[in-house]
Formats: C-alpha cells, structure tokens, sequence
C-alpha cells in the first residue's frame, strides 16, 4: 500500500512532525476550518426551560432555590456564646481589647517583676496547701492510738521550709517552724478521733482529743 | 513607808522569779506552767488570756478553771489533779538548749485521755484540748520554761 502525499502529511501532523502553522499543515488546517464551519449550529438552543417545562417544575437558578428554601440564614454566634456563657458581644472586638490590653501591660511592666510573681505565687499557695494539710485530721482510731506521729507530720512540714528557702530568698526570717511541736507519740483511750492541730506556723500546735459526749 | 515596802515587795518577787528561772537552768529543770481553761458553746464570757486558743477552736466562753506551776527536774515528773477528777501528770525526759522532750499524760476515770511524748521547743507552749467537761471541752495550755 502507498500513500499519496497529503496522506503522508495529514500523518506526520499527527504525528507531531509539522506543525500545522507550516507550510505543509496548510491544507490541512484549512479543510479542518471549512468542516467545523460547517458543521457549526447558527445558534445553541436552550433546553433548560423546555426540560422543566416537560416535567412539571418551574425554572430558578439553583443557588436562589437553595437560598429560598434555607430561609434567612442564622447567627450562630449568640447560641454558642449563650451556651458556653461567655458574653455575647462581637467577639472580634472583645479579642482585639483583650490583645490591645494585654500588649499595654506587656509594654508597661518591666519584665523582672512579672517573672517575679510565680514563684512567689507557688510558694505562698504550696505553704497554705502544707500548713491545710497539718490541720487536717491526723488520726482516727475508735479505740486504742498509738502511732508515731512525728513521722507524719515531718514530711508535711519539711517541704514548707524547702520551699519557702528556695523561692523567697528574701525571707530572713527562722524558718524552723517556731511554734511546731514535735510529737513522737500519742496514744488515747477515750477519744473517737486525736487531731493535731497546727494553725500557723508560729502558733502552738494542739493536741485534740475528740471523745464522744458520754465521756 | 508604803512606797518603800511596794519596792521591796517588787524587789523580792523579781528576785524570786530570778531565783526560780536560774534553778530551773541551772540545775536541769523545766518549770511547767500548765492553765486548766473550761471552754463551753453555752455562754460567751472569755478570759482575755485564753481567748485566742478558745476561738480558734471554735467555742464562744472561756474560763481559767484551775493554773499550776511544776518546777521539774529532768527525767523526773509531778502530778496534779485537774477537773472532773482527772490527774495531769507531766514528765520531763530531756533538755537541751533548745527543746524539751516532755510526756504528758491526763488519766480520766474511764482511761487515758492522752498519752503524748513531744519535744517543744524551748519556752515554747503545747495545748491539749477536748476532754468533755460541763457541756464542753477542757483546754490545757502547757508551758515549757528554762
């Protein structure tokens, strides 16, 4: 089988060979030109409305129909602040004061002392917590007690120096823990419960005998 | 003439506070000052001496029912009867200088109410409260002096 000449063109274009802007595509971009004229419709019809004319509906664009049946679209914002009670103002504004604020305490607070307020804030609480604990019920026996005390209450008291030495460094002051009184054993037969009561550091601690109102 | 009299009155009292607190250090003792305090819910009268411990304890009336002093020797012990016929007896086992180590019993007609060993800190005090007593609590300041 031979190819004729234009056969070999129409080839090599399609094959990549000549571009169809050279001399050789030129016949053949001129029949392809004639072919999509001619086939070309004078105008596209519109076949939307007869579609839906045909199956009994009315014609609107989607996003209006879906913006018609969704209805006025809710603020949300006012629900969810209501339910996690937080106010129900613009929150962008309440964010941008809060941001505002807090960059004017940044700028006006020399650094030192915002550092400074932790460590005075852990010991002061670890101190309170310690001392809440000492005061706390320290036994409760129906009957006999005999244990020995200092050892726990040692542990409970030894952290508070520690502490307070550690982060206040300021503090001169004897932190022996003056008014602690060191128990080394306690034992009742009439009370219901025996607490050790130490309310200060700088206060007597009590010995408190709990006994039923028979006694 | 009176006024020479109130100053030698003074002056004997001091010597003699002078004389009991240099005994007590010379010789190893601990002068034991112990209050016996009535504390009750039932009225609001308060002993401006014993105020603060009553509160904290949560009672409005407090009055010093009975107040002792015990000079003792170290490792030994005296007893003196309280109210509602209970003994307090108190020990003293070991001094240094700066603490000492005290067992404190109150013995009551059902048992002991306490038997506690501490160690106090020199002239430092210990409160034993809560044997029921007329419709409230006793509360026992007990000092430690040297």
């Amino acid at each position: 089988m031979t190819l004729t000449s234009e056969q070999m063109k129409r080839l090599q274009y399609e094959d990549g060979l000549i571009s169809q802007a050279s001399s050789e595509g030129t016949a053949d971009r001129a029949l392809r030109e004639a072919v999509r004229e001619a086939l070309a419709p004078s105008q596209i019809p519109t076949v939307v409305p007869e579609v839906m004319a045909a199956v009994g509906g009315s014609y609107l664009p989607i996003g209006d129909a879906l913006r018609e049946a969704a209805g006025p679209t809710p603020v949300l914002w006012a629900s969810v602040a209501a339910a996690i009670g937080a106010p129900q103002d613009d929150l962008g504004a309440t964010l941008r004061d809060a941001l505002v604020a807090a960059a004017e305490d940044a700028e006006a607070e020399p650094p030192s002392v915002r550092r400074a307020r932790w460590p005075l804030f852990v010991a002061t609480g670890v101190a309170a917590a310690a001392a809440a604990v000492v005061a706390v019920t320290v036994f409760d026996a129906p009957e006999e007690i005999m244990e020995p005390v200092a050892e726990a209450i040692q542990p409970v008291v030894a952290p508070i120096v520690k502490v307070a030495k550690t982060a206040l460094p300021v503090v001169t002051v004897d932190l022996a823990l003056p008014g602690i009184t060191i128990i080394e054993s306690l034992e009742s037969e009439t009370a219901s419960v025996l607490q050790v009561l130490q309310f200060d550091d700088d206060v007597p601690t009590i010995i408190f005998i709990d006994e039923e109102p028979g006694e | 003439m009176n006024r020479a009299l109130t100053l030698l009155l003074g002056l004997c009292l001091t010597l003699g506070w002078v004389g009991t607190s240099s005994v007590a250090e010379a010789a190893g003792k601990v002068k034991v000052k112990v209050q016996v305090v009535h504390a009750t819910k039932a009225h609001s009268k308060v002993d401006d001496k014993v105020a603060k411990y009553c509160r904290r304890l949560g009672y409005t009336g407090c009055k010093i029912l009975q107040s002792e002093e015990l000079v003792i020797s170290t490792k030994g012990k005296k007893s003196v009867n309280i109210a509602g016929g209970r003994k307090l007896t108190v020990a003293v086992l070991s001094r240094d200088a700066k603490r000492a180590r005290l067992r404190v019993q109150i013995q009551g007609k059902k048992g002991k109410h306490v038997d506690t060993t501490v160690s106090v800190k020199r002239n430092g005090m210990l409160i034993v409260a809560g044997p029921r007593h007329k419709g409230g609590i006793l509360v026992l300041p007990i000092w430690a002096r040297y």
